[in-house]
């Protein structure tokens, strides 16, 4: 049994080697999409654009919106001294942040006992932004301020932030891990269900199945040569994420190594499972792309919090493999825990593969 | 043209054949641009957050109250020590944890500011920002009605203390909703995806399948070809499209509402 | 001007020349049968005559029109059909010949009239709403040819029609090739079958890329001392025996 094994491994080698354009894209894309998301995709606020509006033109005022421009955060790119329309203004210049200061702002501020009041207008359209940049403003402006008239700031409560995992918050350090994921479950399944899937519309895999090969050498066969590209992926990942983006795993290599073939093998068995419900290749990538991979990159926590999400989408995300994945994959390099907490993912992702293997092996048996 | 006409007839004619491929290009998409379109959000909601209260004095008792009363945060358990906190945080039971020191009620009512300690898993860095950032403003919301309360009993105004305030208006989006951001994105995925993909395949499966030869045979030229391939692909994206926009401004006006 | 004309026509893949410097000549109505072993570079040559490959070097003219130069308008005037069966098989037959028949400019009424007289000559009439991939390949191979016909090409290229074909549809497939050559139609043939072999006016045998031989079939077994065609052609195509 063995040599039959062995010599339809070869041949699945062969298929891809021969398609060597492929082989390039499977191995390089990972590469450039890593480029991608960890230099394109920062959600670091930079220099938001500010526009002031003075009507005074005040030397207090001027002190303040230097304030305002000396952060990292702000850029102030503009002063009025009227403006009619906040929106229309907002809209023409690209600002996010509109800072009104009312025409005797100096004098109330001096004379004390309220009338300084100033007034921020914020592009709510991408909801985060607005919420921390509505959470810094206020604090910014009053501790200007009061700065300028030299007031202490009655204290009330001092807050000291301590960051853990990701101390330097890139990123890159994020998005790595989830990469591995997206990339490692598009490989494996993607390219699985394609393989088969295309024999089975040219018509080659009838005379393998008339061949002495049984169905599980046929699929073994078929999967081998996937698990060793997906293998070989995931050490490429690692390898640019520590070269490139200082991405280093805080945990035990040894166990991240074990669940990426867990995680391989239970991507696999996805891609399997296509393969026994797509008629030819067309359907199996309508099946993978919007019905497999969109909703893993969306919903298993790659980008978007698990936890904001309705209760009805979160239930879904316990089907999703990659959620479990993830959760493994960001505790041993982010987090640099241990299994002992990691167990409980670890037994479900298993799980999952052995079940969805165990139902795609029935289904080939009778779907083809 | 006329050729051009019957090859986009032909390619009707194969997705008629096929009613499979059709269900799997029409259904899984706009199923899935309703569910996630309307329910899903970059918003950093329900974070969990766990309190280390050494203090357990009236003042601790009601800065935590404010935090546990806020809808945004999902209140865990109280934890006994620091460590503890940090424990929560690895097994990932907790997004934030707060440290309230043992002097905090009598650091506060000296006058001198007491000081707390927040503990943020910062691994992903935009809603760690946005949560620590609404706890931040929790916890001085908090720290200004205090201070509020002991100018009143003192006899003084408050606004002597902070002659300035700020007012901020939220333009575009009032409710600060990251559906309406992030439903457009997510029609213009899921077409180009689906556009693309559909044309790309048809003609792959052409090329393997053989039949791609017999056409070339013909007076048909490469450009009816492929103006066969994609304008129906462009029509189903229309109609994808056209739905999807139905939803979003019927959902929009609900929202309104 | 002869339908088809070649001089010298060569393909070469590389360093491998599958096509080496053929020259052949068919006349207008002829049945002609072009042999050779599997590899000879039939497939190869065919193509070039129909404007799907392009020649190394050499020249050619198919119903009067450049090879090279004019492929486009070749395309209008021949029908083809090709070894392995490449029309839609999840579509039904009458789709299949409605699309050929418009692709090739028929329409409306004669197209219909088109259809039911193919229909009727390869007897596929009662199969048309059948969906062509159901069918067996016999059937399918028939439906091929009333394809490549309905537009009355001046020349029709069959490259192995009758490959694992049942006798009674090789019958009614060369009783349909006889009639059109009759009729002008000019056939260039690929086969294997040598009993059909002797249908062709004139035969030629390709072995490795060149024309070893060229003429009837009676004068090729008269030079090569055979009693048979099958004899004659092994002779030509193994001289070592």
């Amino acid at each position: 049994m063995l040599k039959r094994l062995y010599a339809i491994v070869i041949k699945e080698f062969r298929h891809i080697m021969r398609d060597w354009q492929t082989l390039m894209i499977i191995l390089l894309m990972p590469v450039l999409m890593m480029f991608l998301y960890g230099y394109a995709l920062t959600m670091d606020l930079i220099d938001v654009p500010v526009i002031i509006v003075d009507p005074s033109m005040s030397s207090e005022v001027r002190t303040i919106v230097g304030d305002i421009d000396a952060t990292s955060l702000f850029s102030v790119i503009r002063t009025e001294r009227v403006v009619q329309e906040p929106a229309e203004l907002m809209k023409k210049y690209h600002a996010k942040l509109i800072v009104r200061f009312p025409s005797t702002f100096a004098k109330d501020l001096r004379r004390g006992g309220g009338g300084a009041d100033i007034q921020v207008l914020i592009d709510g359209s991408d909801s985060n932004v607005g919420t921390i940049l509505k959470n810094t403003i206020g604090p910014l402006l009053t501790r200007a301020s009061l700065d300028l008239i030299k007031m202490e700031q009655p204290k009330a409560i001092t807050v000291h932030p301590k960051v853990l995992y990701n101390p330097q918050q890139k990123s890159a350090l994020y998005f790595v891990p989830g990469l591995m994921a997206i990339i490692l479950l598009m490989v494996s399944a993607m390219l699985t269900s394609l393989a088969i899937t295309r024999e089975k519309e040219i018509g080659t895999l009838e005379q393998l199945l008339v061949s002495p090969l049984n169905p599980a050498e046929i699929i073994i066969g078929k999967i081998l040569p996937y698990c060793v590209i997906a293998a070989i992926d995931s050490v490429l990942i690692m390898l640019v994420g520590r070269i490139f983006f200082d991405v280093t795993i805080a945990g035990n290599v040894y166990l991240l190594a074990a669940t990426t073939a867990i995680y391989i093998f239970t991507s696999l068995a996805i891609g399997l499972l296509i393969s026994t419900i797509a008629a030819n290749q067309q359907q199996a990538m309508m099946i993978v792309l919007p019905v497999t991979m969109l909703p893993t990159v969306i919903l298993s926590g790659f980008i978007f919090p698990v936890k904001s999400m309705p209760v009805f989408l979160q239930a879904i995300t316990c089907f999703i493999p990659a959620t479990y994945f993830l959760e493994i994959i960001r505790g041993i390099v982010l987090k640099g825990i241990g299994i002992s907490i990691l167990l409980k993912p670890v037994v479900i992702l298993s799980a999952i593969g052995l079940f969805l293997i165990f139902v795609s092996i029935k289904r080939f048996r009778v779907k083809l | 043209m006329r050729l051009v006409a019957l090859m986009i007839w032909k390619e009707f004619l194969h997705l008629k054949n096929d009613k499979m491929s059709i269900r799997l290009m029409i259904f899984p998409v706009i199923l899935q641009a309703l569910i996630m379109g309307y329910a899903l959000t970059t918003e950093v909601k329900h974070t969990p957050v766990t309190v280390c209260d050494m203090s357990a004095s009236q003042l601790s008792r009601s800065l935590i109250e404010s935090i546990r009363s806020n809808s945004l945060f999902q209140f865990q358990p109280l934890s006994e020590s620091y460590a503890e906190v940090r424990e929560r945080l690895d097994r990932g039971e907790s997004r934030i944890g707060l440290v309230i020191p043992e002097d905090f009620e009598h650091s506060l009512r000296s006058g001198n500011g007491a000081d707390v300690q927040l503990v943020v898993d910062g691994q992903d860095a935009n809603s760690s920002n946005v949560a620590s950032g609404y706890i931040n403003a929790i916890i001085t919301q908090w720290g200004s009605t205090y201070l509020k309360k002991q100018a009143q009993l003192q006899g003084k105004d408050i606004k002597l203390l902070i002659p300035v305030t700020v007012n901020p208006v939220i333009l575009f989006n009032p409710l600060l909703k990251s559906t309406w951001y992030m439903v457009p994105a997510l029609i213009v995925l899921l077409i180009t995806m689906v556009t693309s993909l559909l044309s790309g395949l048809s003609i792959v499966k052409e090329k393997e399948k053989g039949t791609l030869e017999q056409i070339m045979v013909t007076p048909v030229k490469p450009i009816h070809l492929i103006a066969g391939k994609t304008v129906p692909y462009l029509l189903i994206g229309f109609f994808e499209l056209t739905i999807f926009i139905y939803l979003g401004v019927g959902k929009g006006q609900a929202l309104k509402n | 001007m002869n339908p088809i004309e070649t001089n010298a026509l060569t393909k070469k893949f590389g360093k491998y020349t599958a096509v080496d410097h053929i020259s052949v000549c068919v006349e207008k109505g002829e049945i002609f049968g072009f042999l050779g072993a599997n590899g000879a570079g039939k497939t190869t040559a065919i193509r070039m005559l129909c404007g799907l490959l392009i020649p190394s070097s050499g020249t050619g003219t198919v119903a009067g029109l450049d090879i090279m130069k004019q492929s486009n308008k070749i395309r209008s005037c021949i029908g083809y059909m090709s070894q392995k069966f490449s029309l839609y098989t999840d579509i039904t037959i009458l789709d299949n010949l409605k699309l050929y028949g418009a692709i090739y400019g028929l329409g409306g009424k004669k197209l219909k009239t088109r259809i039911s007289e193919m229909a009727e000559f390869l007897e596929l009439t009662d199969l048309l709403p059948r969906k062509t991939g159901d069918l067996p390949w016999g059937w399918q191979q028939r439906l091929s040819l009333a394809c490549a016909n309905l537009h009355k090409p001046e020349i029709l290229f069959l490259d192995e029609p009758t490959g694992s074909v049942d006798p009674v549809s090789r019958r009614i497939f060369w009783d349909f090739i006889i009639e059109l050559a009759a009729n002008g139609t000019t056939v260039f043939i690929t086969t294997h079958h040598m009993d059909e072999a002797e249908y062709c006016n004139r035969i030629s045998i390709m072995v490795s890329g060149k024309i070893a031989a060229i003429d009837t079939p009676r004068k090729l077994k008269a030079t090569t001392g055979s009693e048979t065609l099958q004899d004659a052609f092994i002779k030509i195509v193994e001289p070592k025996n």
